[in-house]
């Protein structure tokens, strides 16, 4: 990636887009793929008028317009993925906002800037999908002691500590979730946040 | 002291987590999904690609149902 200034009288061309265009134009089958399951992740409980492709369309919208540039060193797919993540926290935000303001409670308004600012209605559907999460693994100990450690932040190290895993146990666990949650058609349909 | 529970700080914690599982998922367990056919994942693929031919400017042979959206729709996302 490069970015050079074709003159010094104004026009700058930044090279960052084209290398976007042509490496997202490239992506191998397995990557679409992998593209396609974080797009549903972070549209899940999006309004049904917008899906996953609008998400994913709005951010390569962005990369290609320069908007969002694609940094060097940052794999295009985690890249695409923040990008994804970004362009829906807006919209919640908006939509908390908008909310707000027909209610007319101006005064939380300022608050609702920070991303964790409660919200009645957010926690509850966020409550309901972590209830789906929990009933997807109903049955399985080990696969929800992760869930907890992670819904804690907890890393790797600590979970197993918590929970007196072995580091072994830890990986085929996750590996276990990750492969039933991916077998599950890329539907996270676990609410709106 | 009970600490306060926010359900949508652990969403948003395993939402991240999963995020992160899916870029770093191996390449042999997505080829498994595109061979699933319950999965789907050829369709998927195909409207990936629609997707990116069409926010590159590109004419796609196969319509999906983004080509079908409306501007008004996508707007509702633009800032």
């Amino acid at each position: 990636m490069q970015r050079i200034e074709r003159n010094r009288a104004a026009i700058t061309v930044d090279y960052t887009t084209v290398d976007a265009a042509r490496a997202i134009a490239a992506l191998s089958q397995t990557e679409l793929l992998r593209l396609a399951a974080l797009a549903r992740l972070w549209s899940r409980g999006l309004p049904e008028d917008l899906g996953w492709r609008d998400v994913l369309h709005e951010a390569i919208v962005r990369v290609l317009d320069g908007s969002r540039p694609w940094p060097p060193a940052v794999p295009l797919l985690a890249f695409l993925s923040g990008v994804m993540r970004s362009i829906c926290d807006d919209h919640w935000r908006r939509v908390r906002r908008e909310a707000l303001r027909r209610h007319g409670d101006v005064a939380a308004l300022d608050t609702i800037v920070e991303d964790d600012a409660p919200d009645p209605e957010r926690m509850l559907a966020a409550a309901q999908a972590l209830a789906a999460i929990h009933q997807l693994f109903a049955g399985d100990t080990q696969a929800l002691k992760v869930i907890a450690g992670l819904s804690e932040g907890l890393t790797a190290a600590e979970i197993c500590r918590r929970y007196a895993m072995q580091e072994g146990d830890y990986d085929t666990t996750r590996k276990r979730m990750r492969r039933k949650l991916m077998r599950r058609g890329f539907r996270f349909t676990w609410g709106a946040r | 002291m009970t600490k306060e529970w926010r359900p949508h700080i652990d969403l948003a914690r395993l939402t991240a987590a999963l995020g992160a599982e899916i870029l770093a998922a191996p390449e042999l367990e997505l080829r498994v999904l595109l061979a699933d056919p319950a999965v789907s994942a050829a369709a998927t693929t195909q409207d990936v690609r629609d997707v990116i031919a069409e926010a590159l400017g590109e004419p796609t042979e196969h319509k999906s149902a983004l080509v079908q959206l409306d501007r008004q729709r996508r707007s509702l996302l633009a800032l």
